[in-house]
């Protein structure tokens, strides 16, 4: 294994631009929001790279509040040597100088031999190399094989919501499907996959368009066949219980549903007429301190950590997708199921936004749900008031 | 002489000087100058003086979100205090009267609330007040059938008594706490010479116990009008501001500072919501100066 390990490092070292001059000791600090069996497997690659390295110390430091914790530190010009996060916040923390571009430690060619495309794009901001994307990830639907049939999975939105219907007016206290239908995040499948969108590179708000408003008709036909009070933990905990027979939920959940004793299937979320749903696609992402110190030492531990044995390895106990093409090619992950499934809903997603517009987002998008949920407001009012709200928040961020 | 000792006495106070200066005027010089200056997410270290451009935004038209979150503030605090100084007071009277056994057990369970971490506490009462699932909810199903359910967070009026109730729940110890302090301080011959004269435990009570009480429930008041205007915790962890009626209008239970936070690290608004505070920050001394004028105790302290 270590003799593995080390050929590993060689290989890696041998494609480094930087390998001969750079000096492996030091410290490097870590932020992270990984817990349980996802932060073993980690930690492992990161112990695995200071036995190569004896000079060389990590700490991996676990953030709860850790988008905050960047945003404070940045305040004071302090910050961590790694950042390891999701991709939808490099606009934002390059805006607040809380990372720095990767370009001197790598260059576009190798982060296209390495990653693939949707990775390579998630981790790029302004045409500078932002991160090194770890792995990918999207909402897809997940069903429990004892409560639905292969042959019964609704494939368009409107078998979808019969579904529901049917299955909560048969059983009392059950539902056909749940998710949280009061976030941004939750709902982009409906409102991308039926034209709409959030906002653009550029700033443009698209919450009054058509397609947004047929997004948020759609979700409110939900409305009776899910609990009125349904948020994000109420969908998980009925979902467990065998008490919803489908869930829209990420790749992070299904190690607890195995826990939980579920017989899941992983279908892909249905048609819009001709359209797929599509969901957010989000890349994990390594991404460069600001303040760090040693940042060609860092650069080379991420290097290390997201290649392709490392990788291959990971997923196997954490059942992620690799951002990694090689590892993601390797029949060893291919044959993972969970990779598979969730890996077709991936195909139909649409980036996660990483433009710093899109924090003035999620918060009228929001509220313009509950309202509509809760049924305060009807969706062309709701949508008009968010419409104005997220464009008088984008022209205070201009 | 003098020379010598005005700086014996600067040096002794230096310490304190000092303290307070990094701790308090120190940031809130700071955020008076940041409430001057553009500074927000795409401005963050490179912003600059855009004068009272800030204060105009805030104070400009009457349905501003500043003017709605102040006036639900001051209508969360007056509904607040007057219910923590009545529960304050029967529990603390229940707590002194000579029929009470055991005693050490009771203050010890009526001072649990104030001694948990208020987080933990709200995160409990977010779960009694859970629509489908919470125990609330549960109870009233015994009495009202298994459809049944009160709006407890979802609708904007409930939701407002729900906070207020476990606002209640956190706040009514510490006035117990300072009125049974009080009560027992009250010399018991005062109450012998009024039972001698025939008084009523009603005439006593106004009469004697009220009085001597005011002193120590005065400054007490004060001090949790002013934290109770600056809840964040309850009610950002129980509602998180809301429930939403619209994108457009700040959320039912989004008070002063759950406003002032979700525009600081959710919209990074930070020159704008320096000058939200600037303002709360002068009404706020004001009420405070006055309430303390009002009430004389800064007169009597100043004898």
């Amino acid at each position: 294994m270590l003799a593995l390990l080390a050929m590993v490092a060689a290989a890696c070292g041998g494609s480094s631009t930087t390998s001969t001059t750079l000096n492996r000791s030091g410290t490097i600090t870590i932020w992270h929001g990984y817990e349980g069996t996802y932060l073993d497997s980690k930690k492992a690659i990161y112990d695995a790279y200071t036995k190569l390295y004896p000079n060389v110390t990590i700490n991996l430091v676990h953030k709860p509040t850790l988008t905050d914790a960047v945003t404070a530190a940045a305040g004071a010009s302090q910050g961590p040597d790694i950042i390891a996060w999701v991709d939808d916040q490099i606009g934002k923390w390059q805006k607040l100088e809380a990372i720095k571009p990767l370009d001197s430690y790598v260059d576009s060619s190798y982060m296209n031999a390495q990653f693939t495309k949707a990775a390579v794009d998630a981790a790029t901001f302004d045409g500078k190399i932002y991160g090194m994307p770890e792995a990918v990830e999207a909402i897809s639907l997940l069903y429990n094989k004892k409560l639905v049939n292969v042959a019964d999975l609704p494939k368009t939105t409107d078998a979808l919501v019969t579904f529901a219907k049917n299955y909560a007016n048969s059983k009392p206290g059950n539902y056909g499907v749940v998710w949280n239908p009061k976030d941004a995040y939750f709902q982009a499948p409906w409102i991308y996959g039926s034209g709409g969108f959030y906002v653009k590179a550029d700033g443009t708000v698209g919450l009054s368009t058509a397609g947004t408003k047929a997004g948020f008709n759609y979700v409110a036909s939900f409305k009776g066949s899910m609990p009125a009070g349904v948020d994000y933990g109420i969908a998980d905990t009925l979902f467990k219980e065998g008490k919803a027979a489908m869930i829209i939920n990420g790749p992070w959940s299904v190690a607890d549903y195995t826990k939980a004793g579920v017989d899941y299937g992983i279908a892909t979320l249905p048609m819009f007429g001709t359209k797929p749903a599509s969901p957010f696609v989000g890349v994990k992402t390594l991404m460069l301190g600001a303040y760090s110190t040693n940042p060609a030492l860092a650069a080379d531990i991420m290097k290390f950590f997201t290649n392709k044995e490392n990788q291959t390895s990971m997923v196997q106990t954490t059942k992620e997708i690799p951002a990694n093409k090689l590892a993601l090619a390797d029949p060893k992950v291919q044959a993972i199921t969970d990779i598979a499934g969730f890996g077709a809903q991936v195909k139909n997603g649409v980036p996660l936004p990483n433009t710093p517009f899109m924090s003035a987002l999620w918060d009228p998008v929001a509220k313009a749900l509950e309202a509509v949920w809760t049924g305060k407001q009807s969706v062309d009012a709701a949508l008009s008031d968010a419409q104005s709200a997220a464009e008088k928040n984008v022209a205070q961020l201009k | 002489m003098y020379r010598v000792r005005a700086l014996t006495t600067l040096t002794y106070l230096s310490p304190m000087i000092l303290g307070v200066g990094l701790i308090s005027f120190y940031p809130i010089l700071y955020n008076v100058f940041i409430s001057v200056t553009n500074q927000n997410l795409y401005h963050f270290k490179h912003y600059s003086f855009i004068g009272l451009a800030n204060y105009q935004a805030l104070l400009k038209t009457l349905d501003a979100d500043f003017f709605i979150v102040l006036l639900r503030t001051v209508a969360f605090v007056a509904i607040c205090i007057p219910l923590f100084l009545a529960v304050g007071m029967i529990t603390a009277l229940a707590l002194n009267h000579p029929a009470i056994r055991f005693k050490a057990f009771w203050r010890v369970a009526l001072i649990v609330p104030w001694a948990v971490p208020s987080y933990i506490t709200a995160l409990i009462w977010k779960f009694f007040f859970n629509g489908q699932f919470g125990t609330l909810n549960q109870l009233y199903r015994l009495i009202a059938g298994p459809n049944a359910g009160l709006p407890w967070l979802t609708d904007p009026n409930w939701a407002f008594g729900s906070i207020v109730l476990a606002n209640l729940w956190m706040s009514y110890p510490f006035f117990m706490v300072v009125i049974l302090g009080a009560l027992q301080s009250i010399p018991s011959e005062l109450y012998e010479a009024a039972a001698v004269d025939g008084a009523t435990a009603w005439r006593k009570f106004w009469r004697i116990t009220l009085p001597l009480l005011r002193p120590a429930i005065l400054p007490a008041t004060v001090l949790s009008a002013i934290l109770t205007f600056n809840t964040l915790n309850t009610a950002f962890l129980i509602t998180q501001g809301g429930p939403f009626t619209s994108a457009a209008k700040p959320g039912a239970t989004e008070f002063v500072m759950v406003y002032a936070f979700r525009e600081a690290f959710q919209l990074f608004n930070f020159g704008y919501i320096a000058a939200f505070a600037v303002v709360i920050f002068m009404m706020l001394f004001g009420a405070t100066l006055g309430s303390l004028r009002f009430s004389g105790l800064v007169s009597e302290e100043g004898r």
